[in-house]
């Protein structure tokens, strides 16, 4: 951090009279509009093949490094038994059949994976986002849920199979019976989910 | 007095985490070292809080009175008032 | 009781484990983590050279990157968004510990071998050799996409500073890759 800006050395116009950083903005215009008098001399289009190359070399760097290295995934174990804690817990909603002196809530957060969980237990279906609203009344939950199937997945199907799982489970664990229930495939995957 | 809200806390703990159908007791707020039990007592009522996750497999009225009767049996206190968050069903 | 394909999440899109994730649900972030962690080590990597600091670093980029999933509007790009988190707490360990402390290794790479003859080895150690604020601005313009504007306020320097460094980075590696011909 300490390099002090850089005068003159390269940035000499050395390669007849365009400077590197003028090659390169070049090189990132996809040498468009064409330039006759870079396209015109020798020593541009050595640079720029020059830069072009190093640009080939840069993209995948990163890949090949991660590639090579030894992997090594422990620091996330650490990360998310600091974040679970402070899930996203969102509104709480209470229990109205409780004992005397209890109150108990459920969260949103717990609402929307147990949501999640029911949908990733229907064969071929993927839950993404969930998101829920309770009716006027409050006994009514209206649901918006999108899915990924994959491919080969009988749509209809699965979605009578959510359908009929949420209505079932979700009044075990929420005060709410089940209202509209708004399914959207948002992606279709390719491969199989018995492969790892 | 503190030695007996940290016994009774232990206690509630063990008794509410050995039910079926819950899974696990969560801390009451992310900050490092928070009990998982918390007990409030002002006049002459104390009052309990719990964030639970819990099992898919169990109705949530059942558990939350089954809670109900182990945290107050083993805080020795039919009176206590609970608090009961459930904060992850799976 | 619901238990879903231990293996489908693995190839869920990007997307769908962001909108997860914002939803509160910790294994899709798990798993979006190790789809890029391996690259976001090698670019902390490259950009602070202190290996040894980098788990630390990754652990506040996860950290920052849970906290603001719920605002991020493009999921498909969650990407080229991590490696924004990446740079800015790469550089907020640089400046929290800004004495330099020399490598006398290189990143670590397996397969040296395979590729020590060939110009992608010679960048690699020459980008390793390069003063420090060169081979970053390097990377976070070529390999990171930023703009000159971007870099500039990621070091703290001016732009006409960032340009200088650019310049002299790229002279460097070329003439490294002439040498490598």
């Amino acid at each position: 951090m300490t390099d002090a800006p850089v005068s003159g050395v390269p940035a000499a116009d050395d390669f007849d009279g365009h400077t590197l950083e003028e090659l390169a903005e070049y090189l990132d215009r996809g040498r468009y509009p064409v330039d006759p008098s870079i396209e015109s001399s020798p020593a541009c289009r050595i640079a720029l093949a020059g830069l072009q190359r190093l640009r080939e070399i840069a993209g995948p760097l990163l890949q090949q490094e991660a590639d090579a290295a030894a992997r090594d995934d422990r620091w996330i174990d650490e990360v998310l038994g600091r974040i679970s804690l402070e899930s996203r817990a969102g509104r709480r909603f209470p229990f109205p059949d409780v004992p005397v002196g209890t109150e108990a809530v459920v969260t949103e957060g717990a609402l929307r994976g147990l949501v999640r969980a029911i949908g990733d237990s229907i064969p071929g279906v993927l839950t993404g986002r969930v998101r829920f609203e309770p009716d006027e009344s409050g006994t009514r939950l209206d649901l918006a849920v999108d899915v990924t199937v994959f491919y080969g997945t009988s749509i209809q199907s699965a979605s009578a199979a959510f359908r009929e799982r949420i209505a079932l489970l979700l009044p075990r664990h929420a005060p709410f019976a089940v209202g509209a229930l708004d399914l959207r495939v948002r992606d279709v995957l390719e491969r199989g989910p018995e492969q790892p | 007095m503190t030695n007996g809200l940290a016994s009774r806390r232990a206690a509630i703990e063990l008794d509410v985490v050995s039910l079926p159908g819950v899974r696990a007791l969560y801390p009451s707020s992310p900050l490092p070292g928070a009990p998982k039990v918390v007990i409030s007592e002002h006049g002459g009522a104390a009052r309990c809080e719990l964030r639970i996750a819990v099992d898919g497999d169990v109705a949530a009225e059942d558990l939350i009175r089954e809670v109900t009767v182990a945290v107050r049996r083993a805080a020795g206190d039919d009176a206590l008032e609970l608090h009961i968050e459930l904060a992850s069903i799976d | 009781m619901f238990d879903a394909s231990p293996g489908a999440l693995a190839q869920a899109s990007d997307a769908l484990l962001v909108d997860r994730a914002a939803d509160g649900d910790g294994r899709a972030f798990a798993v979006l983590l190790r789809r890029h962690a391996p690259v976001l080590r090698a670019y902390v990597n490259r950009l602070t050279r202190r290996p040894s600091e980098t788990d630390d670093v990754l652990q506040e980029v996860a950290i920052a990157a849970w906290q603001a999933l719920p605002g991020l509007e493009n999921p498909e790009h969650v990407k080229a968004w991590l490696f924004r988190i990446a740079e800015r707490q790469a550089f907020a360990l640089l400046r929290r510990q800004p004495q330099h402390v020399e490598l006398d290794e290189e990143i670590p790479t397996r397969g040296d071998e395979e590729d020590r003859s060939d110009a992608r080895h010679a960048i690699r150690a020459a980008l390793t050799r390069l003063p420090e604020q060169q081979a970053q601005v390097w990377v976070l313009r070529e390999v990171g996409g930023l703009s000159y504007a971007g870099i500039a306020e990621q070091l703290g320097v001016p732009e006409s500073t960032v340009r200088g460094a650019l310049a002299q980075a790229r002279k460097k590696l070329l003439d490294t890759m002439g040498g490598a011909r």
